[in-house]
């Protein structure tokens, strides 16, 4: 799991600090731009209103943001030091009205709750602890592409998964959902043939080691070969290649899950 | 965010470039309102280069919208992506306004309503 963090005081001038590190974390991780732009929102939203409500001391008060990536979904936790305040216990007003009517109590809210696929607050010790969750994966066009991307057969009882192109976040939960399918189905001995990679992101990375734990649960094992070329430098920066069983060929792979 | 502006007979068009979010809603609510305080207040925000908005930049937009129809004046927005357009959908902001696909339409627009009144 990769976590990186920020903090800020709480002043409305350091909020675009805020959103620039969204926004550069998100690309370093291959996120899409609606996916940045829709945690860069909510993540104001949260935050402005933190600094308008939360503290009334007039001291400076530190307002800890943490991204973390998990597979397929994109984690933003928002700590402050505030009195207690559960901004999902304030029903989110859908908006309505012509521009004389209109007023925007709960609008950043309601924003927040469409934009997010979920929404987590706690109290701990002294501190609120929000969570907005943001599927890293788009939601239309992913699916068909993963399924040109990923090809399934079976040989001598194994699954073997061909990974072409390029894995990362905008195919990596539809990746994942599809070989998971298979283990739910009763595969044990899953060979990733990954000869036709172009790239893989952390994304692609974290949905690998999702699938690898899932099959090891069910008593299982997962083997990859067809490493090469501009996969194997990016395996080799990810530091995550000892996590996987990594096999020359397709043969040392059957042989290996045998 | 920056901000642009430039003028086009009567009408002052106003372009964005950046995210309109709660840094940077006050400073331009400031400057809108200066602009719509003036007579006859005929604005046009281009919307081309703007990442996206927040309910902050959406409270700017309803102040400026108020002052504008007080004063009689005219204002319309243009050039905003789809993925813009998608945050006006869900803040149920995009029929409070005028949205022209081109900065050209947007002044015609505002000159036209504003001789209507």
């Amino acid at each position: 799991m990769t976590t990186t963090e920020i903090r800020i005081a709480n002043r409305l001038a350091e909020i675009g600090k805020v959103a620039d590190f969204v926004d550069e974390v998100g690309r370093r991780h291959d996120l899409s731009e609606r996916v940045r732009h829709d945690v860069g929102i909510a993540v104001d939203e949260i935050i402005s209103n933190i600094i308008h409500h939360s503290h009334r001391d007039g001291a400076e008060h530190g307002i800890l943001l943490s991204l973390t990536l998990h597979p397929g979904e994109l984690h933003a936790e928002i700590v402050d030091d505030g009195p207690e305040f559960d901004p999902l216990a304030y029903q989110a007003a859908s908006p309505s009205g012509s521009v004389k009517e209109r007023t925007l109590g709960g609008l950043g809210l309601h924003l927040v709750t469409s934009l997010m696929d979920n929404v987590r607050y706690v109290r701990m010790g002294d501190s609120n602890h929000l969570t907005l969750i943001r599927r890293t994966a788009e939601d239309d066009a992913s699916e068909r592409r993963s399924e040109a991307l990923l090809s399934v057969t079976v040989e001598n009882g194994a699954t073997i998964a061909t990974i072409g192109g390029r894995f990362d976040s905008s195919v990596a939960r539809d990746i994942r959902d599809r070989l998971s399918k298979r283990i739910a189905a009763g595969t044990t001995r899953m060979l990733l043939d990954l000869h036709r990679l172009e790239y893989i992101s952390s994304a692609g990375f974290w949905s690998l080691l999702a699938v690898g734990r899932e099959i090891e649960a069910t008593g299982g094992r997962l083997a990859l070969c067809g490493i090469e070329g501009e996969a194997e430098r990016l395996f080799d920066l990810s530091g995550l290649s000892e996590l996987f069983t990594i096999c020359e060929s397709r043969s040392a792979g059957l042989e290996a899950l045998r | 965010m920056e901000i642009t502006e430039s003028k086009s007979g009567a009408v002052t068009t106003v372009a964005l470039r950046g995210r309109v979010d709660s840094a940077s809603a006050g400073p331009l609510r400031d400057r809108l309102s200066r602009l719509a305080e003036s007579v006859p207040a005929l604005l046009v925000l281009d919307f081309r280069d703007v990442a996206y908005i927040s309910s902050a930049g959406f409270r700017t937009l309803l102040i400026i919208a108020k002052q504008s129809a007080d004063a009689k004046g005219g204002l319309a927005l243009c050039s905003i992506s789809s993925e813009v357009r998608r945050l006006f959908d869900i803040a149920a902001f995009t029929e409070l306004f005028m949205i022209l696909p081109s900065r050209e339409e947007a002044i015609a627009a505002v000159v036209r309503a504003a001789g209507a009144t």
